[in-house]
């Protein structure tokens, strides 16, 4: 595993800049601080990739020596450090140079004219009734194997698998459902169709998540009975994996949002100039 | 699809039941049909639950809409009363608004232009 702290926190340190690199910059609405801030995430994420390889360099001269840097940066400082980069930089110079990634209007803000669908949402969901009684059904078969793991003596957090999915999987689903819809004032099909998909893809997603979820921590339960040996191993990987999904999970949502969100500014933008067009 | 303009003089409330009898009238919302929860509709418009519920009820008190267990606010069946008191009662409407339009300074051809966009949009779906 030494492999993977070598890599994966240099990857969390690169993602950002990577992730707004691909993003890219607006040819028309990008603003001017744009290039300021990527100046500056250029030099966080430069720099925090230099200590990471240094810290692996020193650690590999005299491991013991550096066993408390060795074992505090990459499970600790190294992947923390995406917090400060991606919340504190890379947020930033992706919203000045795409306005698309800026959040949605709340809808409380002043605009005076609000719009609003007038299909109910909360009873329509994308994920249809028989998928709902397999992970209804594979809940039980988790919580039955949880159950029984727990009675041959595995550590008892392990039962907080099965709050996956009646977390995420139903209520969070749940949640995806009744978010508020952003609609322009003339009810553009086009916008509908991209929160519709945005709203399908996360409420599939935090299904999927919660299921996997419950999925996993049944079976390292399991295995923790059946073979102890693995059980750390098989629980890291799994609680990697669970973390990349996820991420992976809130980028591709987070570009939807985007995608619907520079679709509202770009139908605003034209109907703001609609009329001063025709005058 | 339902528009309210808050800086209108026109409480929200009415505006409400105003695009909803409108929806109504020009068959987007058909008899059976559901409407969006208060609390769908409110956090959607962004305003307070409170105003979305006082429309469904006056709405409800007409007789357009009415509450079924299990399936929230729906659509009821429409009230093709027609008949002459129903026509006096436009005329006098039809009177009102459009002196309300005059007086807010619209000129006639735009005053026709609304009032066509509004019978076509109503009875886009015979």
């Amino acid at each position: 595993m030494i492999w993977f702290l070598r890599l994966f926190p240099a990857f969390m340190i690169l993602f950002p800049l990577g992730f707004t690199l691909f993003a890219g910059r607006h040819p028309e609405r990008a603003s001017d601080e744009g290039t300021q801030l990527m100046r500056r995430l250029w030099s966080v994420t430069l720099a925090a990739i230099t200590i990471h390889i240094a810290v692996v360099a020193l650690t590999e001269t005299d491991p013991e020596a550096w066993r408390l840097l060795r074992a505090a940066w990459p499970v600790g400082f190294g992947t923390g450090s995406f917090m400060v980069i991606w919340f504190g930089f890379a947020m930033k110079a992706l919203q000045a140079r795409q306005p698309g990634y800026r959040n949605l209007p709340n809808p409380g803000s002043p605009e005076p004219v609000r719009s609003a669908s007038l299909t109910p949402r909360d009873t329509t969901s994308p994920v249809p009734r028989g998928a709902w009684f397999a992970g209804w059904a594979v809940f039980g078969l988790c919580a039955g194997a949880t159950g029984w793991a727990l009675l041959q003596g595995v550590p008892s957090m392990l039962i907080l698998g099965l709050a996956f999915w009646l977390g995420m999987g139903v209520f969070g689903s749940q949640a995806s459902l009744t978010e508020a819809e952003p609609m322009d004032t003339a009810g553009s099909p086009e916008l509908a169709e991209a929160w519709g998909r945005l709203r399908s893809f996360k409420a599939w997603c935090f299904y999927g998540m919660g299921l996997i979820g419950t999925i996993g921590f049944a079976a390292v339960a399991v295995i923790t009975v059946f073979a102890p040996g693995v059980a750390g191993m098989s629980g890291a990987i799994f609680g990697t994996a669970g973390g990349i999904a996820g991420g992976v999970f809130g980028t591709m949502a987070s570009v939807r949002r985007a995608r619907v969100n520079a679709l509202l500014q770009e139908l605003g933008t034209r109907e703001a100039n609609g009329p001063a067009q025709t005058a | 699809m339902l528009t309210v303009r808050l800086d209108a003089p026109t409480p929200l409330a009415d505006q409400i039941v105003t695009g909803i009898r409108c929806a109504i009238a020009s068959r987007e919302l058909r008899p059976g049909d559901g409407l969006p929860t208060v609390r769908q509709l409110a956090a959607d418009l962004g305003i307070n639950m409170n105003t979305v519920s006082r429309a469904y009820r006056a709405l409800e008190a007409t007789g357009l809409v009415s509450t079924v267990r299990g399936r929230g606010t729906v659509v009821s069946a429409c009230h093709e009363t027609g008949g002459r008191q129903a026509a006096e009662d436009l005329d006098a409407r039809v009177r009102s608004v459009l002196s309300d339009a005059r007086l807010s300074g619209l000129d006639r051809s735009a005053t026709e232009g609304l009032v066509s966009g509004a019978i076509a949009t109503i009875w886009a779906k015979e």
